[in-house]
């Protein structure tokens, strides 16, 4: 205490020193803090003693309450999983209600197309005295109830396999024209081969010959598959055509492209417009009811599509035609790819041939394969071109087998045409 | 340099008969004279000979500071408590042996610490002195003022006092020289500036405003509310009120002063504003408001109130150098 020049007994000089580098004891601390508070000449002479201090910085503090850190690396990682699974599982869940929503209206049209088929060639039948409800969560029950009344043989009430993928690969995805960024195309994966472009071989399947317009009635972008070839003739009896009748119709219980067969009744053609083309305008594309408005995106998820903008020579794709696991691609500078990933790697096919290539197509197969039939498993695996055109991407009568592949074509700039049955070994044809 | 001569043969005495070394009055004479002698533990007994040996002073000295100092903070503990051996130990081993030394032997007139006082703390505290006197040339008259302060040129009953046998060791002894420069000047501060002339009338400072002397019934009950509520609060919300509102410094000052950070000084006085508000409406409820009336009332123009917030919060009638930004 200074008793000379302060009045009252003010803090000492060394009270106040102890108190700016923090060492009194928490008794003493409290004291200095309790005749701080009240003495403002003490606190002026520990203001000023501490900005005399060049060495209290922030950095020379004392210690500091740790901050909490919010977001930590794991905390991240751990939200994001989460993100992701519940994504996924809300997928799944929309995913499904479509599936059931997709099956009841397949249901529903397969019992009123069978009425009339079924109504005058059995007029002395009994009839059912209780209809099956419709079931939407149970086709197979919904597909026993129906053929019971007319099905003699209890064993036709079984549903055969499913013969078709539940969905069908939209196959004209890539066609949408304006709003699609080349560089996506797709892929048939069972009944054929698609190439694009405009050096592409002639080819019956080109997307300039798909069908035009969907019809009204189809919800989405991508066009409805091929309606199914109209059944056989059959014989007069009716227990044939019961069966028929019940076979198309476990059809269509099981899958949901012929679902969308209801388009039967629509028009296979557009006569409104001389267009054949199938041009769907980027408004329209922009439009869609997708998350960020990629449309490309969606189109890598589908099975089939072939991605062709990791050609290693960074140029456009020409044309791109597909044999089973082999893709061969043909950029615009003449240079010719092949992957056996469907796309996603890509080798340099070493020219063997003089010239540029400007054209690339699928080899024709011999007239001997056609003779072999293949097995339904075969048919399922086996990805070919259908060359007659005959054959199309609907449900196939079991007689008539997708073509086998014969490799590929090439036409260089003097016209010259190479076949390759793997893709690398050209020769001359 | 004589009398500072080592003196091993007491310390080994008393180590080997008490474990201890207790010192009295007669073996060493200088400023601790007086005091009651505490004896130092044994531990620190080679540690304390090196210090006083580098500082020109015997070990009997040292222990005998070291004793006056733990029995005069009764070795950091509340008033009353008795301190164990252990508790004795921590005491003093955190005490700076160094500068205590080095303070202790300038206070006993070593030359040799002397010359090194001046070695280590010439620059620095001309420094700290212009820095807490704004002026270069005020801070030298500043420094050499308290080096002739410190050489001990007083004397009170025939013997030479140094403002350093106060230094305990607690802190820094540059700290510690610091304090001493920031309380020599607001001293000088305050003499010169009773010295100063009067201010001319109608320049200088406003005088101040005459209290109503009937104030309404309201302004009174507010006025006694808020009174209560101040005194109310704990000893480091008032410093940081006074600190902040009447003397103005900063959030950085406060916090740098407090070792807390500046955003922990803001919540704080966030809070603690927050909460005077509340005690006030509830005050102002017990004492007969309703709750409507409490919280018009706090809407109450300052100005009409006739309570100093200055002589709420603390006992000195302003800060010394806030004379005429005083704020009420």
């Amino acid at each position: 205490m200074n008793e000379n020049l302060q009045p009252v007994p003010h803090l000492s000089p060394d009270q106040l020193s102890a108190f700016a580098e923090n060492v009194l004891p928490e008794h003493e601390r409290l004291a200095a803090l309790m005749h701080l508070s009240n003495c403002a000449d003490c606190r002026q002479v520990v203001f000023l003693a501490q900005q005399a201090d060049p060495a209290v910085t922030f950095s020379a503090l004392g210690p500091e309450t740790p901050r909490r850190v919010w977001f930590s690396l794991p905390q991240i990682f751990g939200a994001a999983t989460a993100a992701l699974a519940c994504s996924l599982i809300l997928a799944l869940i929309v995913h499904h209600n479509h599936d059931q929503s997709l099956s009841t209206q397949s249901v529903a049209t397969a019992k009123l197309e069978q009425q009339p088929a079924v109504t005058p060639t059995s007029p002395t039948s009994t009839p059912n005295p209780s209809p099956p409800a419709l079931q939407p969560a149970n086709p197979a029950h919904i597909s026993a109830t129906a053929t019971h009344a007319s099905l003699t043989s209890p064993a036709a009430s079984v549903p055969k396999p499913m013969p078709q993928p539940l969905l069908a690969p939209p196959r004209s995805l890539g066609a949408m024209g304006t709003g699609m960024p080349s560089g996506y195309t797709a892929e048939g994966t069972q009944q054929d081969k698609t190439s694009y472009g405009a050096n592409s071989a002639p080819s019956a399947n080109t997307y300039a010959a798909l069908p035009p317009k969907a019809p009204a009635g189809v919800t989405g972008a991508m066009p409805a598959p091929a309606p199914p070839p109209p059944p056989p003739m059959l014989p007069p009896s009716q227990e044939s055509r019961m069966r028929q009748a019940a076979t198309a119709k476990s059809k269509k219980d099981f899958s949901a492209a012929e679902t969308v067969t209801v388009t039967a009744a629509a028009p296979s053609m557009d006569a409104t417009t001389e267009v054949a083309a199938d041009s769907i305008s980027t408004t329209s594309v922009q439009q869609l009811p997708l998350s960020g408005r990629a449309v490309q995106n969606y189109a890598a998820l589908t099975p089939g599509i072939v991605s062709t903008s990791k050609l290693p020579s960074k140029k456009p794709a020409a044309a791109l035609l597909s044999s089973g696991t082999r893709t061969l691609a043909l950029d615009t500078a003449g240079n010719l790819f092949l992957s056996f990933d469907r796309g996603t790697h890509w080798t340099v096919v070493t020219p063997q041939w003089p010239g540029k290539v400007v054209a690339i197509s699928l080899a024709r197969a011999p007239a001997r394969l056609y003779l072999q039939q293949p097995t339904q498993n075969q048919s399922q695996t086996q990805s070919g071109n259908s060359i007659n055109g005959n054959a199309t991407n609907g449900s196939l009568p079991q007689q008539q087998a997708p073509t086998p592949t014969a490799g590929f074509d090439l036409t260089t700039a003097t016209g010259a045409v190479w076949h390759s049955n793997d893709g690398l070994t050209w020769h001359a044809r | 340099m004589d009398a500072a001569s080592p003196q091993p043969g007491n310390i080994t005495l008393a180590a080997a008969e008490s474990a201890s070394v207790c010192l009295t009055d007669s073996e060493v004479p200088g400023q601790l004279t007086g005091r009651s002698a505490e004896p130092v533990p044994t531990s620190l007994h080679a540690e304390l000979q090196i210090i006083a040996a580098e500082y020109s002073l015997t070990p009997a000295e040292l222990a005998r500071a070291l004793a006056a100092i733990g029995a005069k903070h009764n070795f950091g503990l509340p008033p009353g408590s008795p301190a164990t051996a252990a508790q004795q130990e921590k005491f003093l081993r955190a005490l700076q042996l160094a500068d205590l030394a080095l303070a202790q032997a300038c206070a006993l007139g070593r030359e040799p610490a002397w010359q090194q006082f001046l070695t280590r703390f010439r620059a620095p505290l001309r420094q700290a002195a212009t820095a807490i006197t704004g002026s270069s040339s005020l801070g030298e008259d500043l420094a050499d003022s308290l080096y002739a302060e410190l050489f001990g040129l007083s004397e009170r009953a025939g013997e030479r006092r140094s403002p350093l046998a106060g230094y305990s060791g607690r802190g820094s002894l540059m700290g510690w020289l610091r304090s001493t420069l920031a309380q020599r000047h607001v001293d000088h501060h305050r003499r010169t500036w009773r010295e100063s002339p009067l201010p001319e009338p109608g320049t200088g400072l406003e005088p101040a405003a005459t209290t109503p002397e009937n104030p309404p019934k309201d302004l009174t009950r507010i006025a006694h509310a808020l009174a209560h509520v101040i005194q109310q609060l704990a000893p480091e919300d008032r410093f940081l009120l006074a600190s902040y509102f009447l003397d103005q410094h900063t959030l950085l000052e406060i916090a740098r002063l407090l070792r807390v950070h500046e955003a922990t000084i803001s919540r704080k006085l966030k809070r603690l504003t927050t909460d005077i508000h509340k005690q006030l409406l509830k005050q102002l409820q017990a004492s007969g408001l309703s709750r409507r009336a409490a919280e018009e009332a706090m809407f109450t123009d300052p100005r009409d109130l006739t309570l100093n917030l200055r002589t709420l919060l603390q006992t000195s009638p302003h800060a010394t150098f806030q004379v005429s930004s005083g704020h009420s």
